[in-house]
């Protein structure tokens, strides 16, 4: 018998083990349709971008699947973490390194983690965070409608949310899911996007030289899209606040996945 | 006769080539990096020659970096101004221990022949000013470290913001400036101490 190694079985053993180590089958996501969106910052002219359909996770990141991840990669760990990737308040409410402790559940949706940790989540399981126009367009839909968002009971009920915080966070998942099958995009907590700081600089290439407004090119020029639409004010308000290294109380995540073109 | 089981050469070679690979090439072990140092980042660039560059081998240096890209017309020739002016406020000997990094926004159209093409129009001293490209998701995380905003408009357009940030020997940002043209003497100052406390 000779101890020729097939090619096969050798690309069958590497794809387990890939398999195994990105944990790509491990979680659910839902398809979400894509679409035309006008952004909500630095459109001038109000022009539509096209968003491709992607898949989003059913429910945010949550402590228990932190805890996993941080347990098979010790460079997240609380103690690990270079403070240029989570400022000191990263994972705080966890008891320890690799345990959870009696102020994190693992069903809540993991906070006190920086840009830079979900990245790295996400990366280790072959996915990225979602971009904010695919935040935004799955974050239009209701139960029943892929874009609810002319709806003014829609904004209605999430700045209804928004005004009443729980005052201790809930597990994912306790809400009707929106009508892609996804939960808690509203109401639960606020969530990384991979271009957080993108929407607040001009397109206006002219710089202007005076003081303030030489820092963006033309900064005069940001114009919002929809000026009666104060929940996505907030969103993008505090998006503008944040840094990619902070860590905040309410401040979670979910991974996305772009979607292969169908052959 | 009993079947004597032969340990396989194949896993002791692997071990032994990962430790081997595993340690720093060359140089002596050196201090840890500090917690706050851009040199935790784990990214690759490319320079203007197209051959990899590592961040870290800026370690020991005062470095002046900042992002641009080129096909900007406006705004990034002034920032390139920025910076030279910079340069020229050190002393001769002091310039020449400050690197200038620039890395651009749009890795897909500046490609090494454009950066070259662009160093060469901007009478850019290479190689102590380096222009760098890498993947967009390599450029968001500096971008991301740096403070540094920007988004895609089109082929070719981007809307960003303009920031020039000191890194100090150890790769810590030390002081940064926002805005184009604004007054530099600090960033000249932090550089000279660097490098008069290097000496």
């Amino acid at each position: 018998m000779t101890a020729r190694v097939s090619w096969a079985a050798l690309l069958a053993v590497v794809l387990a083990a890939s398999a195994a180590h990105g944990q790509r089958d491990s979680r659910d996501m839902a398809g979400v349709a894509g679409g035309a969106i006008v952004p909500f910052y630095g459109s001038e002219q109000r022009r539509a971008v096209e968003v491709a359909p992607f898949e989003l996770d059913v429910h945010a990141v949550t402590n228990a699947e932190m805890l996993a991840f941080v347990r098979r990669d010790p460079r997240w760990r609380r103690s690990e973490v270079p403070r240029l990737f989570a400022d000191e308040r990263y994972l705080e409410h966890w008891a320890g390194d690799v345990a959870l402790g009696p102020d994190a559940h693992p069903d809540q949706p993991v906070v006190n983690v920086s840009w830079f940790a979900a990245r790295a989540y996400c990366e280790a399981r072959g996915a990225r965070l979602p971009t904010e126009l695919e935040w935004e367009i799955a974050a239009r839909a209701d139960e029943t409608r892929a874009d609810a968002h002319a709806d003014p009971r829609f904004a209605a009920r999430i700045l209804e949310w928004y005004s009443h915080p729980a005052r201790e966070l809930p597990s994912v998942m306790q809400r009707e899911p929106n009508v892609f099958g996804v939960y808690d995009l509203h109401g639960l907590i606020w969530e990384w996007v991979e271009d957080f700081n993108a929407s607040m600089v001009s397109a206006d290439d002219r710089a202007r030289l005076e003081d303030q407004s030489s820092r963006f090119c033309g900064a005069g020029a940001i114009n919002a899209a929809d000026t009666t639409d104060y929940a996505t004010f907030m969103r993008y308000a505090f998006r503008s606040s944040l840094r990619a290294s902070y860590t905040v109380r309410n401040l979670g995540f979910r991974c996305a996945r772009s979607v292969e073109d169908p052959s | 006769m009993t079947h004597r089981r032969s340990i396989s050469a194949a896993p002791l070679a692997l071990a032994a080539l990962v430790l081997v690979a595993s340690e720093a090439p060359g140089r002596a072990p050196q201090r840890a990096l500090s917690s706050d140092s851009l040199y935790n980042l784990d990214v690759s660039f490319t320079d203007q020659d197209g051959r990899p560059f590592s961040l870290r081998s800026l370690r020991g240096s005062p470095v002046l970096i900042s992002m641009f890209y080129g096909s900007c017309q406006t705004m990034c020739p002034i920032l390139i101004e920025d910076a030279r002016e910079v340069d020229a406020a050190l002393p001769p000997a002091e310039r020449a221990r400050l690197r200038v990094v620039m890395v651009t926004i749009d890795g897909e159209r500046d490609t090494p022949e454009r950066l070259r093409a662009l160093a060469a129009e901007r009478r850019m001293p290479l190689p102590r000013w380096t222009l760098l490209r890498g993947s967009d998701h390599d450029v968001r995380e500096l971008a991301m470290v740096l403070g540094v905003q920007y988004r895609r408009i089109s082929n070719g357009n981007y809307a960003h913001s303009s920031v020039l940030s000191v890194l100090d020997p150890e790769g810590r940002i030390a002081v940064q400036l926002e805005g184009l043209r604004q007054p530099k003497a600090a960033l000249v100052d932090r550089i000279r101490s660097f490098v008069r406390s290097a000496s």
